[in-house]
């Protein structure tokens, strides 16, 4: 199955990240992954199986 | 299929080597060279008139027990980053130009130097992942796209 990360860096520097044809347990382990090596969060939206993972966005998420 | 998006505000961390390598990336994407520290170049420094200087408030220079600097030149500007006594980032510019125009210039060296950092950062990190970029390419308004893919 292809999964897809696209990423647009702005002149500021700001990151938007999509996440495309991977599990939730799997965006939020590379959505968590990202932001401890860039900064924070300041934006998220979710998608459908989130509310599965709860847990995992409390570890990555301060919303 | 299932979406999921975030938004990331990039916070500049990390030793002097790693900071100054997004530096000098940013400074090269600007059109400017690294200053060479040459009577010439110190004559044209004095020569500047106006300057302007921003502090990265999101930015952190690891282990800096000792005040890190570089310089970047361009026919007629003079872009200086030092750290200060907080470990930050500090961009200072230098040139004929009105301070306002300096502060946008450095404003727009530091977008560059996070950008670079966020790039840097993110792609290492997703091909540790196991992604590959397939697509790259930089709109007019200097945002970077990159579209990176796996197979599992």
């Amino acid at each position: 199955m292809m999964q897809e990360v696209k990423l647009t860096i702005g002149p500021d520097g700001n990151v938007t990240v999509h996440f495309e044809g991977m599990k939730a347990d799997v965006r939020h382990a590379l959505a968590k992954e990202l932001e401890k090596l860039i900064g924070r969060a300041t934006q998220r939206k979710h998608g459908p199986g989130d509310e599965d993972v709860k847990a995992g966005l409390h570890v990555y998420g301060r919303s | 299929m299932p979406c999921t998006m975030v938004c990331l505000t990039p916070v500049i961390v990390g030793a002097w080597p790693t900071i100054l390598s997004c530096l000098v990336g940013a400074a090269s994407a600007l059109g400017l060279a690294v200053a060479a520290s040459t009577k010439e170049e110190e004559a044209d420094v004095a020569a500047q008139t106006n300057s302007a200087e921003i502090e990265l408030e999101n930015s952190s220079v690891l282990e800096c027990s000792q005040a890190h600097q570089a310089r970047f030149v361009r026919e007629g500007l003079g872009i200086t980053v030092e750290t200060n006594e907080r470990g930050r980032l500090v961009v200072r510019v230098e040139g004929h130009e009105s301070q306002e125009s300096l502060r946008q210039k450095a404003q727009g060296f530091a977008g560059a130097v996070a950008q670079h950092f966020a790039y840097h950062r993110a792609i290492t990190q997703l091909r540790q992942a196991g992604f590959a970029v397939v697509e790259e390419q930089m709109s007019e308004d200097r945002a970077v796209h990159v579209t990176l893919r796996r197979w599992e």
